[in-house]
């Protein structure tokens, strides 16, 4: 029963930790496209402008239609690095929990080690024991050769044990070392996705000194259409 | 300081770990079941089988609880191995590189700058108004050229920290499924473990059923052995023959002679090669009642012969523990008197005097 729990929390955690990814994937997927239309769109404005009056329409609109393609794809981005940051806090945690698991892990090896030992005490008294009575009863050797056999596959756990609880140091520090790496690309992307929201205060004032501009050039053939560019 | 926040947040969650209680309680009843059992087993008969079919039983029950708990701790494990090796790093979105932002930046920052320095002397008011929206225009510009400069090192610092992330995750992953698979040999161990013990309790079983034949029996229609031809001893370093000291020794059955720990069991094996002699010595004790010390001792010993009747070597017991032992000839040929000493070692029998029969 318990083993089936465990089966189904293990597959559950699988299942919890692929969500954020595939929400991760399509925030990428439609950033992706509002930064190509946005750069499609603002490459092609000073050409497409080129060929029109001041004054008509379709100049601010397109002005206007870079400016809500720059707020689009900066939107997409700004909210593809919040769940990036947030996947990578998720990680950082995961991270984190992998390191604790293994160093107690680890430290279980130790203890393995020590109740081999303590059980292959028990077993070498065992074997004087029965060493005792085979004096009196020969038909015990065969009992006698079991129990050394047992005494080596213990001992052979004990080594085992020693082994595995020597990779504690390594492994330790490579998942510390892991955590650390996880905490410092939270960080960073935390710290872009900051600057990023920063970064798009800027695009607004500039799209508006551009229609700005537009409106300014448009006042200067038609004066009398200054307030309305 | 990232590195000691991080020995606390592991030494906290390293304390939810499985609990072995289980499997220790049912191997201290295993073991306190019937603790008599091999040294009342040449007693023989009915009630020896059904005490090994009790021992057998709660070996068994040992050996599942201890496997249950192993298998627990895999299952336990496997999911953050798992996530070890499907935590791969996806490279970022493109659209967060600054470089097509700084490309158009660069570009309008030209162009603007290029028609401000056009409109540079014009004293038309229009004109000054035009250049004024597009000083402006060049200062939202610088403004945005800064802002992603800045963002451009956030995201190098992204780029950056991903690779080292890789590169612990990769470094971490062989020896994690090493451990994870170490749980599983473990477990199976356990199940080979549980198979010998179940074996071993059969044997004692058939071994104590029937009538029971010493050791020291000598099977009928053998003849006695005798020296048609004896050889002489070969020369040697010692002051008495090396047949005083080389054998295997035991404690007599009877009238033993000891000074110190009062020996149970002791068995001493001397070998000798070019001069050097080796040996082992294995001895359980009878400690004072309420003692927790360990009744067993286990030692190798080995040196070169001298020529003095009295032979020391140094010792090194199976933990580790130094110290001597003196062999010494006894009164008769066949008894040697055994001295030894350890260094102090909590709960070892250190130091004994015993004198052995040869076997």
């Amino acid at each position: 029963m318990t083993r089936f729990l465990s089966l189904f929390l293990f597959l559950a955690i699988a299942r919890a930790q692929d969500k954020p990814a595939d929400q991760l994937a399509a925030l990428r997927q439609t950033t992706d496209k509002a930064a190509a239309d946005w750069e499609a769109l603002a490459k092609k404005l000073e050409p497409r402008i080129a060929r029109l009056l001041p004054c008509d329409p379709n100049s601010r609109a397109a002005v206007e239609e870079v400016s809500h393609a720059s707020d689009a794809r900066l939107s997409a981005l700004s909210a593809y690095l919040k769940a990036a940051a947030a996947k990578a806090k998720d990680d950082t945690e995961a991270a984190k929990r992998v390191l604790a698991a293994h160093a107690a892990l680890a430290g279980g090896w130790n203890t393995e080690r020590a109740e081999a030992d303590q059980e292959r005490t028990a077993i070498d008294a065992q074997i004087a024991d029965l060493k005792e009575s085979m004096r009196k009863r020969a038909e015990l050797a065969a009992a006698e050769q079991v129990l050394v056999e047992l005494s080596r596959m213990i001992k052979d756990r004990a080594s085992k044990s020693e082994e595995q609880a020597g990779r504690r140091d390594s492994i330790v520090a490579s998942l510390g070392d892991l955590v650390i790496a996880y905490q410092d690309r939270q960080t960073a992307l935390e710290n872009e996705s900051a600057l990023l929201d920063a970064e798009a205060v800027k695009w607004t004032s500039y799209y508006a000194a551009r229609i700005s501009r537009a409106a300014t050039e448009c006042a200067i053939i038609n004066p009398g259409r200054r307030r309305q560019p | 300081m990232k590195r000691a926040a991080l020995l606390i947040v592991v030494a906290m969650l390293s304390l939810a770990q499985r609990s072995r209680d289980d499997y220790r309680a049912a191997y201290r009843a295993w073991r306190e079941a019937d603790p008599n059992l091999e040294r009342e087993a040449s007693v023989g008969g009915a009630p020896i089988a059904q005490r090994t079919d009790r021992m057998a039983a709660e070996a068994a029950k040992c050996a599942a609880a201890r496997k249950t708990f192993l298998e627990g701790m895999f299952l336990d494990e496997a999911p953050e191995v798992s996530w070890l090796e499907t935590a791969a790093w996806n490279p970022e979105s493109p659209a967060t590189s600054t470089k097509s932002d700084a490309q158009f930046v660069a570009s309008e920052t030209a162009t603007v700058a290029r028609t401000i320095d056009t409109f540079a002397n014009n004293p038309d008011k229009g004109i000054q108004e035009l250049r004024q929206a597009l000083g402006r225009e060049r200062l939202a510009l610088d403004a945005l050229s800064l802002a992603i400069a800045q963002r451009k090192k956030a995201t190098d610092a992204v780029s950056a920290s991903s690779e080292a992330m890789e590169q612990a995750r990769a470094k971490a992953l062989d020896p994690s499924r090493a451990m994870l698979q170490g749980l599983r040999d473990a477990a199976e161990d356990t199940g080979r473990e549980a198979a010998a013990w179940a074996e071993y309790y059969r044997k004692i079983g058939e071994g104590a059923a029937g009538t029971a034949t010493p050791l020291t029996a000598v099977p009928a229609g053998v003849p006695p052995a005798t020296l048609t031809n004896p050889a002489p001893a070969p020369p040697t370093v010692t002051p008495v023959p090396l047949a005083r000291y080389i054998g295997a020794w035991t404690l007599p059955q009877t009238n033993r002679l000891f000074h110190g720990a009062q020996p149970e069991l002791m068995d001493v094996l001397v070998n000798e090669e070019n001069g050097k002699a080796k040996g082992t010595l294995f001895a359980r004790f009878k400690l004072p009642p309420g003692s927790t010390g360990d009744p067993v001792l286990r030692f190798d010993f080995s040196g070169d012969l001298q020529p003095t009747r009295n032979q020391v070597f140094n010792l090194v017991t199976s933990d580790g523990t130094k110290g001597t032992i003196e062999l010494i000839p006894g009164s008769a040929f066949n008894l040697l008197e055994v001295n030894f000493q350890t260094e102090p070692n909590a709960g070892k029998v250190r130091q004994a005097d015993v004198v052995l029969v040869k076997k």
